[in-house]
């Protein structure tokens, strides 16, 4: 037995690498959540005679949060495709949690994922009602437009809050929704015209839903590698959804090709690092 | 005068496989015996009456069930546990401090 405290640390530090690695199980989501968007594929066919389908900032809009499940470019059944997402991202979200204790079971240690079930449905609500309901507010009864510095300064306030919220040790039924609003409505401030920023509330927010729950993923597994999957796909759905470029080859399938490709190698990227750690 | 660190040190959690135990148990949410077993190289009576000390110190809970028709116990740590293992960690970091400025 070490009595050297040096020692001691760097041995337990062994044995928390290694509990740590021995969880890991974040290949799964990243497969699935990519060959999910694979699936949804046929019904992006991209409308060959487009009417309005799409938010159009009228009165109410963001009352309709399978509008934003839609894709930027207009499709031929948006009810389907949008229903389909909503599927999906319930069976993804049920799937992961069954994952992780089915992996427990079989290699003995387990991964908190209440906070992942917790974050990732409030992430859907956010992005389904919180952004648009709060960017359409801003829109409306905002007494100034909001500048590029004025955005930046409200944002780190309400992002701070939010993190405060976030850690708050008591009263977390409570602290998760209301950082989660103040998430949200800082969030929605990168919509305003000076910034310009579309978060997927022109269609596309399962992806943003989809980022939100692989970067809490990231926290919960504490792992680099899942961290940077989770950091690249959400910097490919910005682009996707603030892109203005359009390839006609690819019709809809442009809008889903990308992410579904970045999710679907990192998830066997992840696979692959699990299987060659020692 | 300061305390020396070794003064920070509790008896019940300042031995290395308790050590072991706490910092696995607190790297997940939950974790089974037989992986505790296997991974601290330690015989089953060993792990058990280890467990059961820092389950009587509030440090630990143990749930015990079946898969099937096996016998499984699970470990977790407590919020109690979770401190004392921060303050144990501490101590040694202030340990070698003292031991490398020495």
């Amino acid at each position: 037995m070490t009595t050297d405290p040096g020692e001691l640390l760097d041995e337990l530090a062994g044995l928390r690498k290694r509990a740590r690695d021995d969880r890991h199980g974040y290949w799964f989501p990243l497969l699935l959540m990519g060959v999910l968007s694979l699936v949804s594929l046929p019904l992006s066919q991209a409308d060959p005679n487009p009417t309005d389908h799409l938010v159009d900032g009228g009165r109410g809009w963001w009352l309709d949060p399978l509008m934003h499940l839609r894709l930027k470019t207009e499709v031929v059944h948006p009810l389907a495709l949008s229903l389909y997402w909503l599927g999906a991202l319930v069976a993804g979200l049920l799937a992961t949690v069954w994952w992780y204790r089915w992996r427990a079971r079989r290699v003995g240690v387990e991964t908190p994922t209440g906070t992942y079930v917790q974050v990732a449905l409030l992430g859907l609500v956010a992005v389904l009602f919180g952004i648009p309901l709060s960017t359409s507010l801003f829109y409306r009864y905002s007494p100034i437009d909001p500048t590029f510095p004025v955005v930046a300064i409200a944002m780190a306030v309400l992002l701070g809050l939010a993190l405060l919220a976030f850690r708050a040790r008591r009263a977390r039924l409570l602290t998760i929704p209301v950082g989660l609003l103040l998430a949200s409505v800082a969030l929605s401030l990168l919509q305003v015209p000076d910034v310009g920023i579309d978060l997927g509330m022109g269609g596309g927010a399962q992806f943003m839903a989809i980022a939100i729950g692989l970067l809490t993923l990231a926290w919960i597994e504490r792992s680099k590698l899942c961290a940077v999957i989770a950091v690249v796909f959400t910097g490919c759905v910005l682009i996707v959804d603030n892109s203005p470029m359009k390839i006609d080859a690819l019709g809809a399938g442009q809008d889903v090709l990308l992410l579904a490709t970045v999710l679907v190698l990192g998830g066997l990227g992840a696979l692959a690092a699990q299987r060659v750690s020692p | 005068m300061t305390d020396h660190p070794t003064a920070a040190l509790d008896d019940v959690v300042h031995q290395r496989h308790r050590l072991g135990i706490l910092t696995i148990a607190a790297e997940v949410k939950r974790v089974e015996f037989a992986y505790l077993r296997s991974t601290l190289n330690l015989t089953a009576g060993n792990l058990s009456r280890h467990i059961a000390v820092l389950e009587e110190a509030g440090l630990l809970f143990v749930e015990k069930g079946y898969e099937g028709k096996r016998p499984k116990t699970w470990v977790s740590v407590t919020p109690a546990g979770r401190e004392a293992l921060a303050a144990e960690m501490a101590a040694l970091r202030a340990l070698l401090d003292r031991h490398t400025r020495g």
